[in-house]
């Protein structure tokens, strides 16, 4: 056997190498990355936001689709919209992981322009139970491939500011998200070769960037009003830890709401109604909207005009008026607030800080009412705009293994009860909102006649009793039950929820044993069949070289995987016997000899190889640190061999 | 992955009702910040699946014995006796006579609207909750093993702790409801 070489206990045996990852907020209106630079190698670094070339950091979530099937992002795209705003969709973070019941009324939906609502934009294909597409010149289009677009677009610029490819990023979601639009928002990622190294909340990511896991032990209040959501979040944070103690709001509220009372008010004095408005007049109305919006934050009154070939109006609007038209939206958002520190069994005067996060929070009522319900100032230092994606890419760095000596721990939670249905169209709720994720739960169902051998499984996430008043995520049919008296088979249904709130069901029946079938079809997302097609789509559409970056991929996975297994060697090998060694290091050297090759084919055999002969390795570290550390042991005197 | 059941020793706690709800909670934090997934992003998958498995285990457990009526309900399950809190009944004619009043009570002044009396009942719910845990407390910590006499007692005293615990969650979200 040859020699082997081994390190010192807890040392990588590799130099540690400064990992390029990303934060992304991709939001409803606006979307930026951001990353924590590498100082000096001290990784002491601090987050920025990455401009563009032309010194932008805000990139508008606009996608343009010509009839070529090539596309443009961002300004570029919204600067088309008014001229063909058919094919350039906008505020598609609405429709993630949705279908046509969640929606509504489909006139009402603006794709880009009120000329281009879902109504007439819905592609003929898609029936009340389908995902969303929408026709475009392209072709038909979802939301999850518009964010993507909008997702490889940061990605590239952050490659080009860091001087490489990216190895990992962390996306933000409203933290009221449900499954289906959390599975959407993975979905765009893995449509863009991201490689998402985590999901967290946008007013999780939020609190981080203000930094203040150095604080002491205290409750913080996250109020986040974005273009198109709300989400406000409790937190109490103590040694580091960002425990979520509720979460609520409304993923159909934000400013975007604002502009358009702005809207109404001006077609109702200028006694017009939006159809006497071409494409172009009523998107040159609403984009006024929003700066008379903005405006309205420093001066107390806007002039207004409309200029359509129908009717030319001119109006002022008084920030009292500006006021009252928000009145019942500014109140929505206080009554969630009431409600998530009922939830998190709090008072608002037990509150130690108030992080505002989102553009709309510099509306001067949204302030007042804050500050009138928290009985403080909130804080407002760091730019609403980029504070997401600043804590995204801080918490991007730690998961990658940049800033190791990072305390800082995210412990969320769920925010909408899931549960399957049972007879009679009930919900039996199995993992509660505001539970810890991950978690695990087990429920055990029975059979309702007698020889029944399959059982449809529905799951569901909502509060309500009925599962017609929930949001439907999944239905499975579990087959091959042995036939058996009615109540007699017990089949075991678990949910798991991972550490980005994504639900994984599985089933069995445990007093034969035998193995059933799962098939698990997401309600109102993409199977991964149709992701596959679509990733081949796009690359016979982009100028990149798909096998170039599948390559790129490929060697990125196999390389961090020998950099983690020579890690846990080095740490534990002492766990291995001679054989078990042997088999390991030989999958190395497989892994290190094709990496270095461009077939992509080899490196991936070569990871999954490395992955098995790994399997049970990992099993036994896990234990001996758990025992450990059930023992008041700390990971490191178990490292040093003096358990 | 072996899995530790005694919620008790996994979480570094004394197996007794009485619990130290901070002492708890530190021992939950170490352990999360030690096995979160967060801390296995940079690991193999292998080891990440893990992570996920334990990480929920952890919170699994620290839920369980931050509730009184779960942990309870633990505590007996350890010493082998279980409790289907769905099928089971209690036959004490005297609490099933004190329920009926409560029960009409808070009828009657959820009908009104009635604040004060609902506070009231809360207050009166509430104490009867903490004595009904004291007194599973004096049964089961004084000694680690439950006499069989004793077994019906403890379980008829969970039955009532979740009597109680439901009626007081419905008492605190009407009170809120109300003063919002």
């Amino acid at each position: 056997m040859a020699l082997l070489q081994i390190s010192e206990p807890g040392q990588s045996p590799v130099p540690h190498q400064f990992k390029r990852a990303i934060g992304i907020d991709l939001g409803t209106t606006n979307s930026l990355v951001a990353a924590v630079a590498n100082k000096g190698g001290a990784n002491n670094g601090v987050a920025n936001v990455i401009k563009d070339a032309e010194g932008r950091a805000i990139l508008p979530s606009v996608v343009h689709y010509d009839a070529s099937g090539a596309q443009c992002v961002g300004y570029e795209a919204q600067a088309i919209a008014a001229d063909d705003p058919y094919n350039t969709l906008a505020s598609f973070k609405r429709l993630m992981g949705r279908g046509l019941n969640d929606v509504g009324d489909t006139s009402q939906f603006q794709i880009a322009t009120p000329k281009n609502t879902l109504k007439d934009a819905l592609a003929d294909t898609v029936d009340k139970n389908d995902v969303i597409r929408i026709a475009t010149a392209a072709g038909e289009v979802t939301a999850t491939q518009a964010s993507a677009e909008i997702l490889k677009s940061l990605t590239t610029r952050a490659a080009d500011a860091l001087g490489g490819a990216i190895e990992g990023a962390v996306i933000t979601v409203p933290a009221y998200f449900d499954d289906a639009q959390r599975q959407a928002t993975k979905d765009a990622a893995t449509l863009a070769g991201l490689n998402v190294l985590r999901l967290i909340n946008e007013p999780t990511a939020a609190a981080v960037a203000y930094g203040l896991d150095k604080a002491d032990d205290r409750h913080i209040v996250v109020y986040d009003l974005g273009g198109g959501t709300f989400d406000v979040s409790i937190l109490q944070l103590s040694e580091g830890v960002f425990e979520v103690l509720s979460t609520g709001g409304n993923s159909a509220l934000g400013g975007d709401d604002f502009d358009l009372a702005i809207v109404q008010w001006a077609l109702s004095q200028a006694n017009l109604s939006a159809e006497q408005l071409s494409a172009q007049e009523y998107r040159r109305l609403l984009m006024d909207a929003r700066a008379a919006k903005e405006s309205l934050t420093d001066n107390n009154s806007v002039a207004l005009s409309i200029q359509s070939s129908a009717v030319t109006w001119a109006g002022e609007l008084s920030r009292d008026a500006f006021d009252m038209l928000i009145d019942a939206l500014v109140a929505a958002t206080i009554a969630a607030c009431k409600a998530s520190l009922n939830d998190a069994d709090l008072t608002a005067g037990e509150i130690a800080d108030v992080v505002l996060v989102g553009g709309s929070t510099r509306v001067p009522l949204v302030r007042e009412r804050v500050t009138a319900l928290f009985q403080q100032a909130p804080k407002t230092d760091v730019d609403p705009d980029q504070v997401v994606a600043l804590g995204a890419a801080i918490q991007a760095d730690s998961l990658i293994g940049n800033n190791r000596d990072s305390d800082l721990l995210l412990l969320d939670v769920i925010p909408l009860s899931l549960g399957i249905e049972t007879m009679g169209g009930l919900v039996e709720k199995i993992i509660h909102r505001n539970t810890s994720i991950p978690s695990t739960r087990a429920q055990e169902f029975t059979t309702y006649k007698d020889g029944q051998t399959a059982l449809a499984v529905h799951v569901v996430q909502g509060e309500r009793d009925l599962v017609s008043d929930c949001r439907s995520l999944a239905r499975f049919e579990l087959r091959g039950i042995p036939p058996m008296v009615a109540g007699a088979a017990r089949i075991e249904v678990v949910f798991n929820v991972d550490a980005d709130g994504i639900l994984d069901v599985s089933a069995k029946e445990t007093i034969t044993g035998v193995s059933t079938h799962v098939q698990v079809k997401p309600s109102y997302g993409l199977d991964e069949s149709e992701i596959a097609q679509m990733l081949k789509a796009s690359y016979s559409h982009a100028s990149e070289d798909r096998d170039a970056r599948m390559l790129a991929e490929q060697r990125v996975e196999a390389e961090g995987l020998v950099d983690a297994v020579n890690m846990a060697l080095a740490q534990d090998g002492n766990l291995l016997n001679d054989v078990e060694r042997a088999d390991i290091d030989a999958s190395i050297a497989a892994a290190l000899a094709v990496v270095g090759q461009s077939d992509a084919q080899a490196i991936s055999d070569a990871v999954a190889a490395l992955g098995r002969v790994t399997d049970t390795f990992a099993t036994r570290r896990m234990d001996q640190s758990v025992r450990a550390a059930l023992q008041g042991k700390s990971i490191d005197d178990v490292a040093d061999g003096s358990l | 992955m072996k899995l530790e059941h005694n919620f008790f020793t996994l979480l570094g706690q004394a197996q007794q009702f009485t619990v130290d709800r901070a002492a708890l909670k530190k021992r939950f934090r170490t352990l999360q910040r030690e096995y979160h997934p967060d801390r296995y992003a940079a690991k193999t998958p292998q080891e990440q699946r893990l992570a996920v498995q334990f990480s929920a285990h952890l919170n699994t457990a620290f839920s369980t014995l931050d509730n009184p009526v779960k942990r309870a309900t633990h505590i007996l399950e350890l010493s082998g006796v279980t409790i289907d809190h769905q099928n089971s009944t209690i036959k004490d004619p005297i609490f099933l006579m004190q329920q009926m009043e409560t029960r009409e009570a808070f009828d009657d002044a959820r009908a009104e609207n009635d604040l004060p009396a609902l506070e009231s009942l809360f207050n009166q719910v509430d104490t009867q909750f903490q004595a009904c845990q004291q007194d599973f407390a004096a049964l089961l910590d004084a000694s680690q093993l439950l006499a069989s006499a004793d077994e019906k007692n403890a379980r008829d005293t969970v039955g009532k702790m979740q009597f109680f615990e439901k009626l007081t969650d419905e008492l605190t979200s009407l009170i809120r409801s109300l003063t919002q």
